[in-house]
């Protein structure tokens, strides 16, 4: 088990690599140059030049590349060109609302959508299986910010039951922590909601149509038992890479509900950054996703042997 | 693989066989099996006269601010009301659809032919094919959301930058698609015989690979489409896409985003406009992908 957690983690290395490969070419193959950005429009050119020294813009590019993983591999992301401050330093302090939307959101996902994608597979071609492939088409239409304004506009405005935008941490109390993250959890849940759901009851649907199924109801199994026991178990490998793959279309929605709700995360620190052209900022929090989308995938695989024995390590 | 052959396969009990149906007869048949995808069809095609009959379809200069008739809730004059500079939220909406279109249909257009290239070459040639994975891997593991972003931050907010950082995103997973139909390909007698002929490489991808690729390719394009469409209203919403001059959808609604209180029109009519066309091409898609790969579509229904 160990060894092939050793061997899933050394694999997943080269990819990283890559990231960081393409992370660091984005900025150097982007036009203007980083240091006129921070020198400032009254510049002269001597200070460029000064600031380009200080970044090392002025080494040859494998250089500039061996600096930049050397200070990655210490754990250092980099300084904002804006505040000066420490990227790592501003993810940390930005990372609170971003982990508790994220978490809930799976949380929601999963739990809203696997037992749609059941109740739609073990009743396959009634309305309440056409519904749920209807929503699940839908969802999976529906524009995050659109949704969130929607969400905004019914509960908060006109019913006014919830807080328009803002975040409280569950530091300062559990309730209004919860009462801030419902609308952004369903905005941005939705479209993984979607998937899920639709590949929970295509999965399902093939196992139950094999034969060992037949041979459970043949033996007179109450089809509670079969749907539960026997089939589900079975059908989740593909529910379990779905949970994996479309974790990124979480990453990327966090993004767009931060900025809908006012939640002062990642994501906002991003938007941010791109609207100042801070790239390092950008930089280091493309590289923290990505990270985590790895590890999350990296979970994934580990979790299959729990549900099939036969992919073994 | 014979598209064509599918739907004649269907012979309904006791029914007229199918070659003896007519044309007008076949139609119907059509639309009474596949309600979705004509629904689909109908709405994406009418998404696409709206954006090319822009200009004749009762709309106003969709830049012209008149500041006298700000926010003005719908009504006869302006069907969706006015914003916060006076210029018409109807015309602006039309027009909009032209750049989300547009997006679409060119992002959709240049990753499958750059994934088609690169799958192909990929799949067959056992030596390039670890270094491309492996780049694609790379490429993947980022969130193509925060990818786009990044690009157009660092290069500008232009069409041109948002349909570059919206190809680099998709490309992989057209070239995953490609690439695992030609493995399977080349092990089949019919390529072996091709290269005993001593056919020679572009003649065995272009005449012998790509054509059973072609199916699936462009039932991946519609999703390639579908999520460009739905990605670039999320960059122009997020001040990185379309810039402000031209009205998109994302864009329209990131102005608007300040007066959900007092003006929601702003904010509905765009999403639901973007909703549409990006469920018209969804639907488009699957129902493609039930005509021309029914081993896929029994898997995914």
């Amino acid at each position: 088990m160990l060894a092939y957690i050793m061997r899933r983690i050394l694999a997943t290395l080269p990819v990283m690599g890559v990231v960081v490969v393409f992370v660091f070419l984005l900025v150097r193959i982007a036009p203007g140059d980083p240091a006129a950005i921070i020198a400032g429009d009254y510049a002269t050119p001597e200070a460029i030049q000064k600031i380009r020294a200080g970044l090392g813009l002025d080494k040859p590019i494998h250089v500039q590349f061996g600096l930049y993983v050397t200070s990655l591999l210490k754990g250092d992301l980099g300084v904002s060109l804006h505040s000066r401050l420490p990227v790592r330093q501003l993810i940390l302090q930005r990372v609170e609302p971003t982990i508790a939307l994220a978490t809930s959101t799976l949380i929601f996902a999963i739990l809203v959508a696997i037992p749609l994608g059941i109740l739609a597979a073990s009743k396959a071609g009634s309305l309440i299986d056409r519904a749920v492939m209807v929503f699940a088409v839908g969802g999976f239409s529906v524009p995050i910010f659109w949704l969130g304004f929607l969400l905004i506009f019914v509960f908060s405005v006109k019913l006014d039951l919830l807080p328009v935008q803002g975040y409280v941490s569950f530091r300062e109390g559990f309730a209004p922590f919860v009462k801030h993250l419902i609308l952004p959890t369903l905005a941005l849940g939705m479209a993984y909601v979607a998937l899920l759901a639709r590949i929970t009851r295509a999965s399902l649907l093939e196992v139950l149509h094999s034969e060992y199924i037949r041979t459970a109801y043949a033996k007179g199994l109450r089809p509670a038992s079969v749907l539960f026991l026997h089939a589900l178990k079975n059908a989740a490998v593909p529910v379990l890479t779905t949970i994996g793959v479309g974790f990124a279309l979480l990453i990327g929605g966090v993004v767009i509900t931060e900025s809908v709700f006012a939640l002062p995360g990642l994501g906002r620190l991003t938007v941010d950054a791109v609207l100042q052209r801070d790239y390092a900022i950008i930089q280091g929090v493309t590289l923290i996703f990505a990270f985590v989308y790895a590890l999350v995938n990296l979970a994934v695989d580990l979790a299959y042997t729990l549900f099939d024995p036969r992919i073994r390590y | 693989m014979v598209p064509e052959s599918v739907p004649h396969m269907h012979v309904e009990p006791g029914g007229i066989p199918y070659d003896q149906l007519t044309g007008r007869q076949k139609a119907w048949r059509f639309i009474r099996r596949n309600p979705t995808t004509v629904a689909g069809a109908l709405l994406l095609l009418l998404m696409v006269l709206l954006a090319v009959f822009a200009p004749c379809l009762g709309t106003v200069n969709p830049v012209e601010m008149k500041p006298a008739e700000r926010l003005r809730a719908p009504n006869g004059g302006h069907w969706f009301g006015t914003d916060m500079y006076g210029r018409d939220s109807y015309s602006r909406v039309v027009y909009g659809s032209q750049v989300s279109l547009f997006v679409g249909l060119v992002v959709g257009a240049i990753t499958s032919s750059i994934g088609l290239a690169i799958g192909l070459l990929s799949g067959y040639l056992r030596r390039l094919d670890n270094v491309i994975m492996r780049a694609m891997d790379g490429i993947m593991a980022l969130p193509d959301l925060l990818l786009a972003i990044s690009f157009v931050a660092l290069t500008g907010a232009s069409v041109r930058n948002v349909i570059i950082a919206l190809v680099i995103p998709q490309t992989p997973r057209v070239v995953r698609l490609v690439r695992g139909i030609v493995l399977t390909l080349r092990e089949q007698p019919f390529i072996e015989a091709a290269q005993a002929l001593g056919s020679r490489l572009p003649r065995v991808l272009l005449r012998h690979l790509l054509p059973n690729t072609l199916a699936p390719l462009i039932v991946q394009a519609t999703y390639v489409m579908a999520s460009a469409v739905l990605i670039e209203a999320g960059l122009s919403f997020l001040g990185a896409g379309t810039p402000p001059e031209i009205p998109s959808w994302g864009n329209i609604m990131a102005e608007a985003r300040a007066y959900v209180r007092v003006a929601f029109w702003l904010l509905l009519s765009p999403g639901l406009f973007l909703a549409t066309t990006v469920l018209s091409i969804n639907l488009v898609g699957d129902g493609l992908r039930d005509l021309l790969d029914p081993r896929l579509a029994r898997r995914m229904r």
